[in-house]
């Protein structure tokens, strides 16, 4: 009875203690990227390193946010992540809902094909996409809906993903048979039941699709950079290159900036922290 | 509503789910369609909702044809098996479901399904969700929502099989209360012959999609038409031997059971239900091989000239193993079987 206590509490020491030291490898880089925001550029590159500020320098935040019009590309990623989300969501739940559930000639192999495509590695589809993209100048008046420097080369070409629909489609495919049977019976169009009965049942997987493509898209820095010239259709991860010069980089600065671009995310993550790690436990997928 | 099937067949291939099936199912009537898994019989069930297609034949719901009409057009109330509750929504919305697809205004929805699950004795358990119910309650909604459009027929898939011993029996006498309080033509797939002979009005015993018999509980206990139904229905089952007919007297081994027979000479399956031995003085003496207690009845197994065969006796003798009991077999209960399975009659 004594010896399975003692052991259970050698147990527990040793469960948390791995939980801590995996707490603090997590955390570090972000605690890190918080203090070196603080720092002067001197201490930044000091060796050996601090690790708190002597002095924190409060104003690295004020330097960083006026050194790029960061209020613009706060605006433009909101409108860029929203927008593809958005898009992603609707052609998510519409492909995963045929796949899952209609019965179409030619079903099979175009699952397939799509699957297949998740086998190309995303830098092959930059070049091909770009060039897509460059030859699509569409303008309606004065704004530019496609082509480059538009917010239509920012979004279209992410408001599809053939990981989320495959996703999505396993999902679907988990709801019993004898439900849809059941909706038929009881006059319930394909249309109905999928907004009905399929969505609100998969609430989860679909809420932890939107917030994960959320993130990726407010986090994408390559493709902004490719398809924007003008300063004022870029994004916030590319206000963090403003800090790089010539002469060397502001480490500081951009550390103040990251520190800027991240916090959204993390309040976000914050209100629907339920929810992600409901639906990534359910779903066995990390973010 | 009366129901007509009329040379109803579903083919998957080569293979006959259903073949060639003929049933007429009168208005108001509770009919259990019996069989062992693999039968046809949930297929059958999903044919008359539509849900499957037939291969051919027709079925009617009283004048009107409905073979190529679509499931929710049919005016049929389905309940499955696992129910197919709808998760997210509590009960009230599950039984107004139905309702609010047919455009019926949602005060006058909420009303009905009131009214339905007071029916079903749920009208407390309105505002929570399927998951916080237990598996009869849920039964309960799922029988409200397939009631409550007001459907001409009532199918059930397999309604009990997924609630423990007790709650069974309950459940049982409870949807042939509702049944009877609605008076809805229903039809019911069970694979438990005790759950279909107790509460149908008729049963139809099934097997490899062809249906064996259809008659009333009692009249297909005592008058089998072949080997299967006879030994399908009945716990314990009934004892299946092999007999020899000579100048009118049938005898197992040197066991005589019965004489002055009129069958023609010749070698014979014969079947006995356990009930029908009965105690008699100076009759054959079987040896016990084991005794049983079943509740109310005794369970034995006797020795008939090397073969084991199971009897039932009230319990309140005092019998054990290796005893010997005289029995004899009641009038009119020995069954015997031509070759082809097919009951010769009963002596």
């Amino acid at each position: 009875m004594k010896s399975t206590k003692v052991s259970n509490l050698v147990l527990d020491i040793l469960k948390f203690t791995i939980l801590i030291l995996g707490a603090i490898i997590t955390m570090m880089p972000f605690v890190w990227m918080i203090l070196s925001s603080l720092k002067t550029s001197s201490e930044i590159t000091a060796i050996p390193p601090t690790f708190f500020p002597k002095d924190p320098q409060w104003s690295n935040y004020q330097e960083a946010w006026s050194r790029a019009p960061f209020l613009r590309y706060f605006v433009n990623t909101v409108i860029v992540a929203v927008g593809s989300t958005f898009g992603v969501l609707i052609t998510t739940v519409l492909s995963a809902f045929a796949f899952s559930r209609l019965n179409f000639p030619g079903k099979k192999l175009i699952f397939s094909l799509l699957m297949a495509t998740l086998m190309i590695p995303g830098e092959m589809l930059v070049i091909t996409n770009y060039i897509t993209v460059y030859n699509m100048k569409l303008e309606i008046g004065e704004t530019r809906i496609m082509g480059i420097d538009s917010y239509g080369a920012l979004i279209i070409p992410w408001i599809a993903s053939v990981f989320y629909i495959y996703l999505l489609t396993q999902f679907f495919m988990q709801v019993p048979d004898a439900i849809y049977l059941a909706a038929k019976v009881d006059k319930c169009s394909d249309w109905k039941f999928m907004w009905k009965i399929m969505l609100p049942m998969n609430k989860q997987a679909v809420v932890t699709i939107g917030i994960l493509n959320f993130i990726s898209s407010w986090n994408a820095f390559m493709w902004p950079l490719l398809v924007t010239n003008d300063p004022n259709m870029r994004v916030l991860s590319n206000g963090l290159t403003q800090f790089q010069s010539e002469a060397g980089s502001d480490y500081q600065l951009i550390m103040a900036a990251s520190c800027i671009l991240v916090m959204p995310i993390i309040i976000i993550y914050l209100f629907l922290r339920k929810y992600i790690i409901e639906g990534v436990t359910r779903s066995g997928l990390k973010g | 509503m009366d129901i007509r099937i009329e040379n109803l067949t579903k083919a998957y291939g080569d293979f006959k789910a259903v073949d060639n099936m003929n049933l007429t199912v009168g208005d108001g009537q509770l009919v259990g369609l019996l069989g062992p898994s693999g039968c046809g019989k949930s297929t059958t069930l999903f044919m008359l909702a539509g849900l499957t297609e037939a291969t051919t034949g027709r079925i009617f719901f009283g004048d009107k044809e409905v073979t190529k009409v679509a499931p929710e057009d049919r005016g049929i109330g389905l309940v499955f098996q696992n129910y197919a509750l709808y998760p997210h929504m509590t009960v009230e919305d599950n039984i107004m479901f139905p309702l609010i697809n047919r455009k019926v205004r949602k005060d006058a929805a909420r009303q009905q399904a009131y009214e339905m699950a007071k029916l079903v004795q749920i009208e407390n358990l309105l505002k929570r969700k399927p998951s916080e119910l237990s598996g009869g309650q849920q039964q309960r909604v799922a029988i409200a929502r397939a009631l409550v459009k007001k459907p001409e027929v009532l199918l059930l898939d397999e309604p009990l099989s997924n609630l423990d011993a007790k709650l069974r029996v309950e459940t049982r006498e409870e949807i042939r209360r509702i049944q009877q309080e609605v008076g809805i033509t229903t039809i019911f797939v069970t694979h438990d012959q005790e759950e279909a002979m107790s509460i149908s009005d008729q049963i139809a015993v099934m097997k490899s999609g062809v249906v064996q018999q259809f008659d009333v509980p009692q009249s297909m206990y005592l008058n089998p038409c072949n080997r299967f139904v006879a030994t399908f229905l009945g716990t314990p089952e009934i004892n299946i031997i092999d007999v020899e007919v000579l100048g009118g007297t049938i005898k197992c081994g040197d066991v005589v059971l019965r004489t002055g027979v009129d069958v023609k000479n010749g070698t014979y399956k014969a079947g006995i239900r356990p009930e029908s031995f009965t105690h008699r003085e100076n009759d054959h003496k079987y040896s016990v091989n084991s005794v049983r207690m079943i509740g109310r009845d005794l369970l034995l197994h006797l020795d008939m000239a090397g073969r084991d065969v199971r009897a039932i006796t009230h319990s309140g003798q005092s019998i054990t193993t290796g005893d010997t009991v005289e029995f004899s077999v009641r009038e009119s209960s020995i069954i015997l079987f031509g070759s082809d399975d097919k009951v010769i009659g009963k002596f």
